[in-house]
């Protein structure tokens, strides 16, 4: 590529509801005591209240990165939706026009190049991955890749099936909701830019986690095999990360922020021991941040990255990994420099 | 270099139960007529609209990847460290994804990062809930897109919207009238907005790349909605017979498909440059691609 793509801006949404693990865990009809707090390292979750939807949150989040971007709506080219979930309007899941449309007529860019990209929890990867092509390509001068997850919809329907604690439908307790978006530019060098974006599919797993429209209830249903998809998950990745990394000239320990994908505290903890073991070398911190937000789906690596940019405590040349794990089995490394990220956001090392 | 079309399937089927096993079937055969295995294949991309089961996750295309490698087990995983080879997501935007689908590939091709993309497209009436106005049939089609450093292949793509017709074709699942209901409402108008807005955005583009209508030799479209491409063959100055007539409204997202397949039966794809593709669907959104041999 001649040019190169870099993360301008990025901004969340989260609800104001807070729902508890512990209020949910009393709602299931399984004898005795669950622990699903200390299993999962989810304390609570923000949920959907009445008004809040799918394309809510994609325009908010939308709008919260339009606040720390020099881009102003009406100069966005274009729009990447990559929710899992397209619910407008309440629990109504939009097929045509698609949520693409939607967003960038709320956010006032008509004229943008949109479509919508779907890759289960890989989606925001995926889009990061499309834009990088098209930005560096100079085919688009910038790209919002936007998602907003309502998703508790499988939390509430799981709820109502789940007998014990192997049931199918456990994971589906670990959700919530919430909205992220980004904002991707040309990058004035190479340096400051995306340093690598790997994605594949290895698809003979991909009957390990499969989400559908209810047919009964309002909302979708989600069926996972918890287990299998950790360990196919954290035993394909490293020879993929160890590729990524050394196309970026990169060592492990030069990765200042490992932001995996949030599904539990304890495969998170597991994947980066496993990890460290093929690799010989850790990254300076893995992030978790599983205890407020829950497995935010496609958003959680933007909502990880937002929460520690609002830390202060991130500098320019710190080198960030993130690393997906998607329905698929899809795996997504995207690595790259925070650059100006940082002092945008408050952060003045 | 070029990103050509390297070949095209279409499948008009009775429903059955299996619709992933019809979609690999397109994606196969478009794979052996161009005597290709799936391997050498390096992103797959869905652009299914009505998959029959709403499914949500995964993407569809990583089921379909996973039955195209079906005969292969050894293949797309990862032996001893190597990378697995083939990428894949579903890219939605209702009946114009295959074409935004076609740029995506392009775009791997031109910086260099793929030699063979696959585009799966096709429809099928839902399995659960009440469908209303669902008036497509099973099909499914696929199309291959392989580097080409002698012809100039895709050489522009175009994608417009009219807001102002947002409301011509809505589709919605809805939990609202028990039991759950798909909802497709197309107006009375959809043909002729549709037409109306292609004519518009043919017109930019064609000044944009420098082209006459008389300048394109075949005009490949979408099949929906019904007589588009007779419609738009009407309204637009293009030379005589240069609109491939596809009158069929049973075909969907891979509308498109099918023109192009008839167009490579009948030789005319081959014989005509530049090929100009036009996709109608909801938005109204209107998607061109411009093709050179």
């Amino acid at each position: 590529m001649i040019q190169g793509c870099k993360i301008e801006s990025i901004g969340i949404k989260l609800p104001e509801r807070r729902v508890s693990t512990a209020e949910i865990a009393d709602r299931l009809k399984i004898p005795g005591p669950l622990k699903l707090g200390l299993l999962t390292g989810i304390d609570s979750r923000r949920v959907c209240s009445e008004g809040e939807d799918s394309l809510t949150h994609a325009v908010d989040a939308s709008f919260d990165c339009f606040r720390f971007s020099r881009y102003r709506p009406g100069e966005v080219k274009m729009v990447l939706c990559c929710s899992i979930s397209k619910y407008v309007n309440g629990l109504n899941h939009q097929f045509e026009p698609p949520l693409s449309f939607l967003i960038k007529q709320k956010i006032g860019c008509p004229d943008a190049l949109s479509f919508d990209v779907g890759n289960a929890c890989a989606g925001m990867i995926t889009g990061i991955h499309l834009a990088n092509n098209f930005i560096s390509r100079r085919i688009v001068e910038n790209c919002l890749v936007v998602s907003g997850e309502y998703i508790t919809s499988i939390s509430n329907n799981a709820e109502k099936n789940i007998d014990s604690p192997k049931h199918a439908e456990m994971a589906s307790l670990t959700v919530g909701d919430a909205g992220a978006a980004v904002m991707l530019d040309r990058s004035r060098n190479r340096e400051e830019g995306i340093s690598i974006s790997d994605m594949v599919t290895i698809s003979r797993y991909c009957d390990l986690c499969t989400g559908n429209q209810c047919s009964s209830y309002p909302g979708a249903f989600m069926q996972t095999q918890m287990q299998k998809i950790h360990e196919v998950s954290i035993v394909s990745a490293p020879p993929l990360i160890k590729s990524a990394l050394q196309k970026a000239g990169l060592k492990m320990s030069e990765i200042h922020y490992l932001i995996p994908h949030q599904t539990s505290k304890l495969s998170i903890e597991s994947g980066a021991k496993y990890f460290a073991h093929c690799l010989g070398e850790e990254p300076r911190q893995v992030i978790v941040n599983l205890e407020e937000f829950g497995n935010t789906a496609s958003t959680t690596h933007v909502i990880a990255l937002y929460k520690i940019l609002n830390e202060n405590r991130l500098k320019k040349e710190d080198n960030v990994m993130l690393l997906s794990f998607a329905s698929g089995l899809v795996i997504g490394i995207l690595i790259f420099p925070l650059g100006d990220l940082p002092e945008k956001y408050g952060n003045h090392h | 270099m070029g990103t050509i079309i390297n070949s095209v399937s279409y499948l008009n089927m009775p429903p059955r139960k299996d619709f992933l096993e019809i979609l690999s079937l397109a994606g196969k055969k478009c794979l052996d007529d161009a005597r290709l295995s799936m391997e050498e294949v390096n992103v797959l991309i869905s652009a299914v609209v009505y998959n029959g089961n709403y499914l949500s996750e995964p993407a569809l295309s990583s089921m379909i990847l996973s039955s195209l490698y079906r005969d292969h087990p050894s293949a797309n995983q990862l032996p001893g460290g190597s990378e697995p080879a083939t990428f894949s997501f579903d890219l939605h935007n209702g009946g114009g994804g295959v074409l935004n689908a076609i740029q995506v590939i392009d775009g791997f091709i031109q910086s260099g990062e793929i030699k063979h993309g696959l585009i799966i497209a096709g429809d099928t009436p839902p399995r659960t809930g009440h469908p209303t106005n669902f008036n497509f049939s099973t099909t499914a089609g696929a199309l291959l897109l392989s580097e080409n450093p002698h012809s100039k292949g895709f050489v522009s793509f175009h994608t417009r919207t009219f807001p102002r017709f947002h409301d011509r074709m809505t589709s919605i699942l809805t939990w609202k009238n028990s039991p759950l209901t798909l909802e497709i409402s197309e107006k009375e108008d959809f043909l002729n907005d549709c037409a109306e807005c292609a004519t518009e955005a043919i017109e930019d583009f064609l000044a944009r790349e420098n082209l006459k209508p008389q300048d394109i030799s075949l005009v490949l479209t979408s099949t929906h909605p019904h007589h588009f491409s007779y419609e738009l063959g009407k309204r637009f100055p293009f030379n005589k017979k240069a609109v491939l007539s596809c009158l069929t409204d049973e075909a969907y997202s891979a509308g498109v498909m099918l023109s192009v397949q008839k167009a490579f039966t009948s030789g005319k794809f081959r014989s005509s440059s530049p090929v100009l593709l036009v996709t109608a669907g909801a938005g109204i959104t209107i998607c061109l691609a411009l093709y050179m041999h």
